[in-house]
């Protein structure tokens, strides 16, 4: 009943610095990086489980090396786009984050080239070319997403809206996102074209 | 900047390691987890900065 008559403050004690929005957001998104990783694990794992170590001797391990290098230089470059932008370097962040996007563009025409080999070898009717597909689409779709991602932030912030110590969560986070997709591709790789050997 | 390089030469040196590894021996299970893991520590401290969540700054 004392509540009832209680004036209604302004709710001064909720509103948060930005500094606690910041670790809020990270926070958010580490949740769902990590409920991410859970999906990844689950069809990694379906793989052990249907198929053990079984390769298919017509795997091309090139390509997928090839295609391993790409993602992880990508990485250096949305790194390095992300500590641009913290910095307040608009040209370094422009620069930086196209070339993520141009690689991320590579990786997917490897994707295209590899899908091509793999609907010859080892279609998604065999058991390996379900696991293959199953895993190499759900990868793909992440980086396509990624890709996306870091464009809207790129159109969006060309302007250096996302430039500066206290601006570049929206960098900070899609960046994140993508490392994220190529610490699941470090785990896709050799699950799909190593364990086995050659 | 520096950091981002030499991370990047180490996620380079590993990720070739791996590739030889499989494709020189056999059965290489082990091998590949124990040269994964590290790939994904490197990226997920150096370059997603997951000491944040422990207050730590960027």
């Amino acid at each position: 009943m004392a509540a009832e008559g209680r004036a209604l403050e302004p709710h001064a004690s909720l509103e948060r610095t930005p500094a606690e929005r910041l670790a809020t957001n990270r926070l958010g998104l580490w949740l769902f990086i990590a409920s991410e990783s859970f999906l990844f694990a689950a069809v990694i794992s379906a793989r052990f489980y249907l198929l053990g170590t079984e390769t298919p001797e017509d795997l091309n391990q090139a390509l997928g090396f090839a295609i391993s290098v790409v993602l992880l230089t990508s990485s250096l470059f949305a790194f390095r786009a992300e500590t641009a932008a913290a910095f307040g370097d608009r040209k370094g962040f422009v620069r930086n984050i196209s070339a993520t996007i141009g690689l991320g563009l590579l990786f997917m025409v490897g994707v295209v080239l590899e899908w091509r080999e793999g609907l010859e070898f080892f279609p998604p009717s065999t058991l390996y070319g379900s696991v293959f597909f199953t895993l190499i689409g759900l990868h793909a779709f992440h980086v396509f997403t990624g890709v996306v991602a870091l464009a809207a932030v790129l159109f969006v912030g060309r302007d250096g809206r996302f430039v500066g110590p206290d601006a570049f969560w929206p960098v900070e986070g899609v960046v994140k996102y993508w490392h994220f997709v190529d610490v699941a591709w470090v785990f896709i790789f050799p699950t799909l074209y190593l364990v086995g050997g050659s | 900047m520096l950091i981002g390089g030499a991370v990047f030469a180490a996620l380079i040196v590993l990720d070739t390691v791996e590739f030889i590894v499989a494709i020189t021996a056999g059965q290489v299970l082990l091998w590949m987890a124990l040269l994964a893991l590290p790939q994904a520590l490197l990226i997920a401290w150096f370059y997603m900065h997951v000491r944040q969540l422990r207050g730590g700054d960027h």
